[in-house]
């Protein structure tokens, strides 16, 4: 699978992106990852950059599914970014930037393209969440 | 409780040692006499080199030791993480005596690494370290309890039903202690319910021991618990932990962290910030008998009850 996509930060430099997908859901054992194609890591930061921006707000630390957190490497340059029920919270170094993820579209975009990753069981975890927090 | 760390290595792990009690009281005496000793961490790393870069104390355990005494007490306060030797002793080298407390204390610190060591640290900036904000809990939130539950101790009550009201125990309410910033991400359920802030965001009970759970069930995480040193019943200074389980995928802790009258219990899921209260948002204590406790929260998929467990705070550790 290609896993970095080709992103422009200066003039004629490309530098590859990885972008990796966490589902925030477990308390003890590792969380499940994936990492996105180049396509789908490219469709991300456009998204990422389209959305409106959100005031600061505290994101849940509830036992089982909580959101995704998406780690995006560039060179030497990270960036955590956490979506969470409507809300994105960038952090990059010391910016802290929040916005808004209308209908929590960002949110199932992403978890889309965790579907071949996921197990059964996790899946349905998160359709409840849904279900119970559309 | 502090660890020290000799950051002399750059592959191999570098020596590290926890201070007996009476040792910790004479590194806080040397310290608060000459507290310009102390360099902060992250910042001085850019600008050390290879070979000795100085110790590394970690603060890795709240106590009942003269440190957590002297800081609660107002009394002079040190970060939580610190380096020490780059910065001269006018006195008595604090550095220079830890470094003397490694052999004693089990770690392997040969000649030739003594020799290197005591050339000395060519460059450490000091820059002071994250400090450790003393936690709070609100205990007006008691006059809410609504739901019953056992006693702990009730006669004729069954083991893994309730708790014992054990003797000696430690209780801390240090959620503050794990949600530093630098620390909230890297420590799970099992750190906190351990009281042990190692930074190993996925420890596993058992694997400290020798011998990690195999399966994730009650029986899988308790064999891997019994080899990390936790007991059925009460020990001295103790703490005690509550597990669930949801089955075959992931376990969960919580730690009872004060006694009666009230009975307070705290967790940390996963990357998040510990608390003390549930998913539903019910504080989680309990008041002559009324109120809630890890048996009767909201656990979502943590479905399976795995009992309670207890080992001296002295003794706990994870990995």
């Amino acid at each position: 699978m290609n896993t970095t996509a080709q992103a422009t930060i200066g003039k004629n430099e490309p530098s590859p992106v990885r972008v990796e997908v966490e589902l925030d859901i477990f308390s003890g054992m590792p969380n499940p990852t994936w990492v996105l194609t180049d396509a789908e890591a490219g469709s991300f930061l456009k998204k990422l950059a389209e959305l409106p921006p959100a005031s600061p707000t505290k994101l849940s630390g509830n036992l089982g599914y909580r959101g995704l957190v998406v780690h995006v490497t560039q060179g030497a340059d990270t960036q955590l970014i956490y979506v969470q029920n409507r809300i994105v919270h960038i952090v990059k170094g010391t910016m802290d930037v929040y916005a808004y993820d209308d209908d929590r579209k960002m949110e199932r975009w992403l978890l889309n393209t965790g579907k071949p990753h996921l197990k059964n069981e996790l899946s349905q975890v998160v359709e409840r969440e849904f279900r119970r927090l559309p | 409780m502090l660890e020290v760390e000799l950051d002399i290595f750059s592959g191999m792990p570098n020596p590290t040692w926890v201070l007996s009690r009476s040792q910790e009281k004479t590194l806080y005496e040397m310290l608060r006499a000459e507290p310009s000793q102390i360099s902060g961490l992250s910042a001085s790393e850019k600008r050390l080199g290879l070979g000795y870069r100085g110790l590394i104390v970690r603060r890795i355990k709240t106590d009942d030791g003269v440190w957590d005494k002297a800081a609660f007490a107002g009394r002079v306060r040190f970060p939580n993480v610190f380096r020490l030797g780059r910065q001269k002793a006018k006195k008595d080298s604090a550095a220079d005596w830890l470094v003397k407390t490694a052999n004693r204390q089990g770690a392997r610190v040969d000649d030739e690494v003594q020799e290197v060591v005591a050339r000395g640290v060519a460059l450490v900036p000091a820059l002071r370290g994250p400090r450790d904000p003393s936690a709070a809990i609100d205990r007006k939130r008691v006059e809410e309890a609504k739901i019953v539950v056992d006693v702990p101790l009730r006669p004729g009550t069954k083991i893994h039903e309730t708790w014992w009201a054990c003797g000696s125990n430690y209780f801390s309410g240090n959620a503050n202690f794990f949600n530093d910033p630098a620390h909230v991400t890297r420590n799970n359920c099992y750190c906190f319910a351990s009281n042990h802030l190692a930074d190993v965001r996925y420890a596993l009970p058992g694997r400290r021991g020798g011998h990690p759970a195999t399966s994730i069930t009650c029986g899988g995480v308790i064999s891997g618990l019994r080899a990390d040193g936790w007991n059925d019943g009460c020990q001295p200074n103790g703490l005690t932990i509550v597990m669930v389980v949801w089955p075959n995928v992931d376990y969960h802790f919580y730690r009872l962290i004060t006694g009666g009258p009230y009975w307070w219990w705290g967790h940390k899921p996963g990357g998040t910030p510990a608390r003390y209260n549930d998913d539903c948002g019910h504080p989680i204590y309990q008041y002559q008998g009324k109120g809630y406790a890890p048996n009767n929260i909201c656990r979502g998929n943590y479905t399976d009850f795995c009992g309670y467990f207890y080992q001296d705070n002295w003794t706990a550790f994870v990995a």
